[in-house]
């Protein structure tokens, strides 16, 4: 059976692009289009990894990482940040969240499969 | 900077030096009524109060008039400002409501582009998974036909194969049974002439007893009557040599008949074992050839099929870099959206400096020129002064002084 990894993004295309990717590296995917819906989402499934945006309406991706790190059953589970920002305090603020991993757009589907492979064992 | 006009200046400079002038003849006046002598002092004096009280009165007129000008001039500056003003915040309320109209043509342009990256992205993904179904349906029908290589048996080439060499093994074995037919043949022909032999062996002996029995008629006969028994066994000799000379030209006549059919029969077989020997030898050779020409194709279709796999594996990531390249757009989308938003926050600056400005033109009109009076307030030392600026501002603008506070 294959593992599931939800990604999150109020950008359609990207939640499509980063689903191609990782279907095609065998991987079900769930997806949600900002914070608040994915924490909707997170109830009665099993997920190895969450991919997330950070800057999305209604609830960011540091919100986000801060109530998935509070949920029963997702403490460990690895969170990685899917954003354009590159700054360092961004980075450091993620961290302190509860992210697991930091990925810059644009990046390269092997990017993206490799850190899930690494970290969604 | 705020320039005093020229009532002020009035009350400020000329007011006072009449008030000195009148502090210093006055009592000159009054002391005029205790000294009779000083009549023609009194009468300088009020000559020259007279002369000071026309000369307040011209110059009144004239501060009046200069104060008219003035003001007249004053406005003039104050309209042209004012319509200056007014021609500003016009602009800005023009380039204000704008933006709203450059930033709803971005967000027009966003979502074309976002639902145009979506569309594209859905349709690679199609083309993607269809190069990836045909592949995997012609390399299945390939393995069908061709086998997967794993030594399986059960392809229709394999299933050809082995129905051609069975076929040729079949007229290997009709070959070599035809040979071994012939071999028989042969041995019934040499078994012919030896037959034909013994018959000679019979009929030489058959003759030879007819020789006998004939020499024992002959002595039967000289013996008389004692030899007549002898002369009959002789007789029944003769008739059985005449038999087994008999049954021997027969038995040669069917030898010689199974001799020649059998050569007839021989010689037709080995010509058609020759045919077919050559046949055999052609069909082998190909069949052999057109294994070797099948196996042939085989590989180069699989070389094919291989490469075609490989193409559609590059097809695929290729697609796939190309949707991943569509990430740009989300990118792009959130560039525009850093310059829509700063867009905005301008929108909202000029029209709050639309505002201002605004502001600052309805104040100078409710000062009618003079602006903000406070400072020509506080520069008043006497209430007279300052009844006398509030009853003109009151008696001009009425409700409009009252609302600001003046």
């Amino acid at each position: 059976m294959a593992k599931t990894i939800m990604i999150v993004d109020d950008s359609a295309s990207m939640r499509q692009l980063v689903s191609f990717a990782l279907k095609d590296a065998g991987y079900d995917v769930i997806d949600a289009i900002n914070g608040k819906d994915a924490l909707s989402k997170l109830n009665g499934v099993k997920i190895e990894a969450v991919i997330t945006d950070l800057n999305m309406p209604e609830m960011d991706g540091i919100e986000f990482i801060k109530n998935v790190r509070s949920t029963s059953g997702f403490r460990f589970t690895p969170i990685f940040m899917l954003t354009t920002e590159s700054q360092e305090s961004k980075k450091q603020e993620g961290k302190q969240a509860g992210a697991s991993g930091w990925i810059v757009k644009p990046f390269k589907p092997e990017q993206l499969t490799d850190l899930v492979k690494k970290f969604a064992k | 900077m705020k320039i005093p006009d020229m009532q002020t200046a009035y009350f400020r400079y000329v007011s006072p030096i009449n008030g000195i002038i009148a502090l210093v003849l006055l009592p000159m006046a009054l002391t005029s009524f205790v000294d009779p002598k000083t009549e023609r002092t009194i009468s300088a004096a009020v000559f020259y109060i007279a002369a000071i009280i026309a000369a307040g009165v011209v110059i009144n007129i004239y501060v009046g008039r200069l104060n008219k000008k003035h003001e007249e001039s004053k406005r003039s500056i104050m309209a042209d400002v004012e319509q200056r003003i007014g021609a500003v915040t016009a602009h800005l309320y023009d380039r204000a409501q704008i933006i709203p109209v450059l930033t709803g043509q971005l967000n027009e342009v966003t979502e074309q582009t976002e639902t145009a990256a979506l569309d594209m992205g859905a349709r690679f993904m199609s083309i993607v998974e269809r190069a990836r179904g045909q592949a995997a349906k012609a390399s299945g029908s390939f393995s069908r036909f061709a086998g997967n290589g794993n030594g399986d048996r059960g392809s229709v080439i394999d299933l050809s194969r082995e129905a051609l060499s069975g076929a040729i093994g079949s007229l290997g074995e009709m070959a070599d049974v035809t040979s071994r037919t012939l071999n028989e043949m042969k041995i019934i022909i040499d078994d012919a002439g030896n037959i034909k032999k013994i018959v000679s062996d019979i009929e030489y002996i058959a003759e030879q007893v007819n020789m006998l029995a004939l020499n024992a008629a002959i002595e039967a006969a000289r013996a008389g009557e004692h030899g007549r028994g002898f002369s009959i066994v002789a007789d029944e000799v003769r008739k059985l040599s005449d038999r087994s000379h008999s049954a021997a030209d027969e038995m040669r006549k069917l030898i010689l008949k199974v001799e020649s059919d059998t050569k007839d029969v021989y010689s037709k077989t080995e010509k058609i074992a020759a045919d077919s020997r050559s046949k055999f030898s052609g069909a082998e050779a190909v069949v052999r050839d057109t294994l070797k020409k099948i196996d042939t194709m085989m590989n180069e279709a699989k070389t094919q099929f291989d490469e075609l796999g490989g193409e559609t594996a590059s097809l695929a990531r290729d697609i796939s870099g190309i949707v991943v390249s569509m990430q740009f757009q989300d990118i792009t989308r959130q560039r525009l959206e850093h310059v829509i938003g700063p867009l905005l926050l301008f929108k909202t600056e000029l029209e709050d400096v639309q505002q201002r400005v605004k502001d600052i033109s309805d104040k100078m009109r409710v000062g009618e020129g003079y602006g903000d009076a406070s400072w020509l307030e506080n520069m008043y030392t006497m209430e007279s002064e300052r009844s006398l600026m509030r009853k003109t501002l009151t008696k001009d603008h009425g409700q409009e002084a009252v609302a600001t506070g003046l």
